[in-house]
C-alpha cells in the first residue's frame, strides 16, 4: 500500500507580518503522519501565543498515536471521529492553562486542521482559520469561518463584497480554551492527484484576494516551498498587518510514473488524449 | 461606539451617539434621530450596529440617503464619512477606526443568532480581502525573442500584469516574474537548468529584473520591458 509519504507532500511557512512584533500563529505539518494545521492565538494578554503552541503540539502528538493505530487496523474511531476528540481535549487543556495560570487568562486559538488517510482528508476548523483546494486551477474554500463578518454577511447585513470595508475582521466568534467545550466544524472529502489544499491563518486571506491566492498556488504548486514564500510575501506586500501562517499539501499526480515521461510517452499521451 | 453629528448649512444642530443597537433616523418625532426636514421621509434611514460596524440603511425613502454625494441604500459607515440628509448632513466620527486599518488584535465575539444562519455545508460566501492602496510600479512586459515550445510564439508580448506570471512548463520547466510593488523579480521554479540572466546563471533566490534584461529559461529567450522605454 502507498503511505501519505509517497503521494503527498507538505510544505509550511510563518512569518511574523510587517506590523506585529511577536507571532501568535503556530503552524505544523507531519509528512509520515499526514496532517496539517494552523492555528492563529486570540486575546489574553499577549498570550495568544501559548494558545495556539498548545493546540499545535497538543493535537500534533495525540494525532500520531491515533494514526499509527488506525495504520495497524482499528476501525473505529475513524480519523474524523479521533481528530475531533482530540481537538475537544487540546481544548480543555488550553482552557485549564488559562484559568490556572495568570497572564494565559482569556488566552485561545482558532485552528485548521486537514488529515490525510486513505484517499480522504478530514477537514476540521474552529474559528477564523481556513481550508481551501485547488482542484483543476479552481480554488475553492471548504470552512466557513465563526466569525462576526461572516455572519454578517449570510444573514445579509452587508453585501459580501462590501465586506472588505468592514471594521470586524478580526472578532472571532469560536475559540479553543475560551470554553470547557467548543463546537468543532467537521468535513470528509474525497482526495484526487493534482488536488492542493491550502490551510491558513486569517493574515493570508484578510490581505490576499482570492483570485491572487488561486493563480500563485496553480501557478506555483510545482514548487510548494516557492508558493508559500510567495503567499506571505503578497500578504506582506498588501500591509502584512497580521501574523501569515499557510501549510500546502499536494497530492502528486499518481497516474505519471515517477521518471519523467519522454518525448514520445507525451506524444502518444497527446495523441490518446 | 461613534459618534453622529447633525448640521444644517455648516451649523452644528445636534450630536449623537451609537449607543443603541438600531438608531432610527426620520423626520417622524419617535425617531432617534429626528430631523426638521421637508425632503425627509417620516421613516427614512436606520443605523444599525454590528460589532464594531456601524451599517446605513436606507429605508426607500422618497429622497434618498447620500453617503458623501453618492446615493446609497446600505453601507458600512467609515470615519468622516457623510450621511446627506434633504438639506441636511450627519457627520459619522469613530475615532477608533481613524487608522486606515483595524490593527486590532484577534478577539473573541458573541456570535450573532445562529437559527438563520446556513446550513453547515453550503459553500461559504466569498468574501473579498482588505481593500489593498497598492501603488503599481510602471508597467512591464515579456517579449519572447526565441522560443523552442510552449505557450508562447515568438514575436509575442506578454504583459505582467498579474502578482505572478510563469513560463514553461509546469511539471518539467518553469520559471515565474513576480509583480511587487519594489518592481519585478525572477525565480526559479523546477527543472534541472537554472535560468540565466543576461547570459549567466541565476541562484535560486528571486532577482530583480532592469529594462531591457535578457533571460534564457524553459525553452525560451525573453526580454524584459518596462513600459515608457524606447
Amino acid at each position: 500500500m502507498k503511505t501519505n509519504r509517497d503521494t503527498l507532500e507538505f510544505v509550511c511557512l510563518s512569518d511574523t507580518g510587517r506590523v506585529r512584533t511577536l507571532n501568535e500563529d503556530a503552524v505544523a505539518i507531519d509528512a509520515e503522519f499526514g496532517f496539517a494545521m494552523v492555528a492563529d492565538g486570540v486575546g489574553g494578554h499577549r498570550a495568544g501565543d501559548v494558545a495556539s503552541r498548545m493546540a499545535a503540539d497538543i493535537i500534533g502528538e495525540r494525532l500520531r498515536s491515533k494514526v499509527e493505530q488506525f495504520r495497524a487496523g482499528a476501525r473505529q474511531p475513524t480519523p474524523l471521529q479521533f481528530a475531533e476528540q482530540i481537538i475537544g481535549e487540546a481544548n480543555r487543556a488550553i482552557h485549564h492553562t488559562a484559568r490556572q495560570q495568570s497572564g494565559c487568562a482569556g488566552m485561545g486559538t482558532t485552528l485548521a486542521l486537514a488529515l490525510f488517510y486513505e484517499q480522504q482528508v478530514a477537514l476540521l476548523h474552529v474559528g477564523d482559520s481556513r481550508i481551501y483546494r485547488l482542484r483543476n486551477g479552481t480554488l475553492q474554500l471548504l470552512t466557513r469561518d465563526d466569525s462576526l463578518l461572516c455572519d454578517q454577511v449570510d444573514l445579509g447585513l452587508i453585501a459580501a463584497e462590501d465586506a472588505g470595508d468592514s471594521h470586524n475582521r478580526h472578532l472571532v466568534t469560536q475559540a479553543l480554551g475560551v470554553g470547557a467545550t467548543v463546537p468543532v466544524h467537521l468535513k470528509e472529502e474525497d482526495v484526487r492527484s493534482g488536488d492542493v489544499f491550502l490551510l491558513c491563518s486569517d493574515g493570508l486571506n484578510d490581505l490576499v484576494g482570492e483570485s491572487d491566492i488561486e493563480l500563485i498556488v496553480d501557478s506555483l504548486k510545482t514548487n510548494l516551498v516557492l508558493a508559500a514564500a510567495h503567499l506571505v510575501q503578497l500578504a506582506n506586500d498588501n500591509g502584512g498587518y497580521d501574523n501569515i501562517s499557510v501549510a500546502l499539501v499536494r497530492v502528486r499526480d499518481t497516474a505519471a510514473p515517477s521518471e519523467k515521461k519522454g518525448w514520445f510517452a507525451r506524444l502518444f499521451g497527446w495523441l490518446a488524449s | 461606539m461613534a459618534k453622529l453629528v447633525l448640521s444644517l448649512n455648516g451649523n452644528v444642530l445636534n450630536q449623537y451617539f451609537t449607543d443603541k443597537p438600531v438608531l432610527s433616523i426620520g423626520r417622524d418625532d419617535a425617531n432617534d434621530i429626528a430631523v426638521n426636514d421637508p425632503l425627509l421621509s417620516r421613516e427614512h434611514a436606520r443605523i444599525t450596529t454590528v460589532g464594531e460596524d456601524h451599517i446605513i440603511e436606507d429605508l426607500q425613502s422618497s429622497n434618498g440617503t447620500l453617503i458623501n454625494g453618492v446615493p446609497a441604500a446600505k453601507k458600512i459607515l467609515h470615519h468622516r464619512d457623510v450621511i446627506g440628509l434633504g438639506s441636511h448632513t450627519l457627520r459619522y466620527l469613530n475615532t477608533r477606526m481613524a487608522s486606515e486599518v483595524d490593527l486590532e488584535r484577534t478577539m473573541l465575539i458573541k456570535a450573532l443568532p445562529r437559527d438563520s444562519l446556513p446550513a453547515e455545508d453550503r459553500q461559504p460566501a466569498a468574501m473579498p480581502a482588505i481593500r489593498s492602496t497598492r501603488t503599481w510600479l510602471p508597467e512591464a512586459s515579456i517579449k519572447v525573442l526565441a522560443a523552442k515550445t510552449g505557450e508562447y510564439s515568438l514575436g509575442v508580448s506578454v504583459r505582467l500584469d498579474r502578482v505572478v506570471t510563469t513560463f514553461g512548463t509546469p511539471g518539467e520547466r518553469l520559471i515565474v516574474i513576480s509583480h511587487r510593488p519594489q518592481g519585478y523579480f525572477l525565480s526559479h521554479v523546477e527543472g534541472q537548468h537554472l535560468p540565466r540572466l543576461n547570459g549567466k546563471a541565476i541562484t535560486a533566490e528571486a532577482h530583480p529584473l532592469q529594462h531591457g534584461d535578457e533571460i534564457e529559461a524553459a525553452g525560451y529567450k525573453l526580454s524584459f520591458q518596462v513600459d515608457g522605454h524606447a
